[in-house]
C-alpha cells in the first residue's frame, strides 16, 4: 500500500470489487510463496522479486523460531530441520547455477506492477506488446502515462486500420476505452454499430462487483483420497474438530472452484454451467483441465484459455486444501505421534 | 506420514509445473522477454531445472509446514499473530 501497489492487474475491475480482488489475490499469492516458494509469484504484478526472496528466507527461519518456543522439542527435531534447511540451500545454489544469469535480477528487483507495465510500454518497439501492456492491465497502472498512450495511438491507429495486424482484432478494439481512439475512428465504429442495429460500439464490460501433467494430476487425486482417509482416521480416533477442519478445507476449495466455474463460463447457458459445476463437485476437475490443455481445447464462450483455467484451479487447490491440509496433518501428528504409524 | 509426504509431493509438483510452464511459454517470452526465459533451452537443462524447482518447492514446503505446525502446537493465537504480521508486510 505504501508503494501504491495494492490494486492488482486484472482489468475492468472497479469500485469495491477491485479491493476485494486485491485482498484475495495477495492472500493466495502470500500462502503460495510461503508454503511452496512458487517462483512465478516473484513477478512485479504479484509479489515482486525482493519481497519474494525475503518471504522464502523468512520461511526457512520460522521453523527454528517455532522449535525454540516448543516445549517438547528434541535434538532429532532440530537435526531434521537443519537437514531440511541445508537441502533447501543446496537446491537454491543449484537452481541459480542452472538458470539464465540475465534473469537473476528478477529475484531481487523492487519494481512494482505499475512500473513494470509502464517500462514494457516504453521499452518495446512492438505495437502488440505495447498495447497488450496497456489494455490487459488495470487502468490505474498506466494512469500516469495516459496522455502518452493517447498520443501514440492517435499516431498509429490509421496505420493499424489499414494493415490490420493479427492482434488488432474486434476483441482488442472492444477493450480500448473511447478516450484512446482517435475521434474519426471512434465515430466510424459507433456508426458501424448503429448500422448493425447495435446502439453503440461493442465495449468490454466493466465489472463492478504434457506428460508431466498426467503424473501430477494422478498425485492430486491420490492426495484427495488420502485426505478423505485422514478424515475417517481422525473421526475414528475421536479427533472430530480436526476432521471437521479437513472437511472445511476441502469444501472451501470446492466452493472457490465453483465460483471460478461461474466466472469462466458466464457466457454459457445454465446447462453447460451445471455440467462444469458437476465436474468440480465430483473431483474430476484436474483430469478435465489436463485433458483440455493437452488437446489444446478451444472454447470461444469461456473467458480464459484452458492453461490459465488449470493454473487458477491448481492455485486455489494449493492455497485452500493441499497446503493447509499438510499443516494440519503435521500438527495432529505432533500432538498424536501414535497416528503416524496408522498411515 | 504417507499422506504428509504425498501432499508435499503434490504441492511441489504443482508449484514446479506452474513456474516451469509459465516460463517456457512462447507467448509469455514474446510478451515479456526480460522476465520470462530463466529456463534454458536444451532438454537436459530443462529437465534439471524442473527437478530442482520441484526439490526447492518440496523442501520449502516441508520446512514451512513443520514450522507452522510447531507454532500451532505452541499456541494457536501466536501462530495467527505471526502469520497476520507476515501477511501485512
Amino acid at each position: 500500500m505504501l508503494r501504491n501497489d495494492f490494486v492488482v492487474w486484472i482489468p475492468s475491475l472497479e469500485g469495491i470489487l477491485k479491493y476485494i480482488a486485491a485482498i484475495i489475490v495477495h492472500v493466495v499469492v502470500k500462502v503460495l510463496v510461503d508454503f511452496t516458494g512458487l517462483i512465478q509469484c516473484r513477478g512485479a504484478k504479484l509479489m515482486g522479486g525482493s519481497l519474494f526472496t525475503f518471504s522464502t528466507v523468512l520461511g526457512q527461519i520460522l521453523p527454528f523460531v517455532a522449535l525454540s518456543l516448543y516445549d517438547a522439542s528434541t535434538n532429532a527435531m532440530n537435526a531434521a530441520l537443519i537437514i531440511l534447511a541445508c537441502c533447501w540451500g543446496v537446491s537454491v545454489v543449484v537452481f541459480f547455477g542452472l538458470i539464465d544469469r540475465d534473469k537473476w535480477w528478477t529475484f531481487y528487483g523492487t519494481i512494482t506492477g505499475a512500473q513494470a507495465t509502464i517500462h514494457t510500454f516504453r521499452s518495446s518497439d512492438n505495437p502488440a506488446i505495447k498495447m497488450n501492456a496497456i489494455f490487459t492491465n488495470h487502468s490505474s497502472f498506466t494512469e500516469s502515462i495516459k496522455d502518452e498512450v493517447i498520443a501514440y495511438m492517435r499516431d498509429n491507429w490509421a496505420e493499424w486500420e489499414r494493415t490490420q495486424p493479427a492482434w488488432f482484432t474486434p476483441k482488442f478494439i472492444a477493450s480500448v476505452g473511447d478516450e484512446f481512439i482517435p475521434g474519426r475512428a471512434l465515430q466510424q465504429l459507433n456508426e458501424a454499430a448503429i448500422e448493425a442495429g447495435v446502439g453503440a460500439r461493442r465495449r468490454r464490460e466493466i465489472i463492478t462487483l504434457s506428460s508431466m501433467k498426467e503424473v501430477v494430476i494422478t498425485l492430486t487425486t491420490v492426495d484427495t483420497m488420502t485426505d478423505v482417509y485422514m478424515i475417517y482416521l481422525y473421526k475414528e480416533n475421536g479427533l472430530h474438530s480436526n476432521a471437521n477442519t479437513m472437511i472445511a478445507m476441502i469444501s472451501t476449495n470446492v466452493a472457490i472452484q465453483l465460483l471460478t466455474v461461474l466466472a469462466v463460463n458466464k457466457k454459457k447457458g445454465w446447462r453447460k454451467v451445471l455440467k462444469e459445476g458437476l465436474i468440480t463437485l465430483l473431483f474430476i476437475r484436474p483430469f478435465v483441465d489436463a485433458w483440455r490443455v493437452h488437446n489444446k481445447h478451444k472454447d470461444s464462450e469461456t473467458t480464459t484459455d484452458p492453461l490459465t483455467e488449470m493454473v487458477m484451479n491448481k492455485g486455489i487447490e494449493l492455497a485452500t486444501e493441499s497446503i493447509p491440509g499438510c499443516v494440519l496433518q503435521c500438527y495432529v501428528l505432533l500432538l498424536n505421534p501414535s497416528l503416524g504409524s496408522s498411515r | 506420514m504417507v499422506s504428509i509426504l504425498l501432499s508435499t509431493m503434490t504441492t511441489a509438483f504443482a508449484s514446479a509445473m506452474i513456474s516451469f510452464d509459465q516460463d517456457v511459454s512462447v507467448k509469455n517470452r514474446k510478451k515479456n522477454s526480460e522476465f520470462y526465459g530463466y529456463v534454458k533451452d536444451t532438454n537436459l537443462e530443462r529437465t534439471s531445472t524442473f527437478l530442482v524447482l520441484m526439490l526447492l518447492a518440496a523442501f520449502h514446503n516441508l520446512s514451512r509446514t513443520i514450522g507452522t505446525a510447531l507454532l500451532f502446537a505452541v499456541s494457536g493465537s501466536t501462530t495467527f499473530v505471526i502469520m497476520g504480521a507476515e501477511m501485512a508486510v
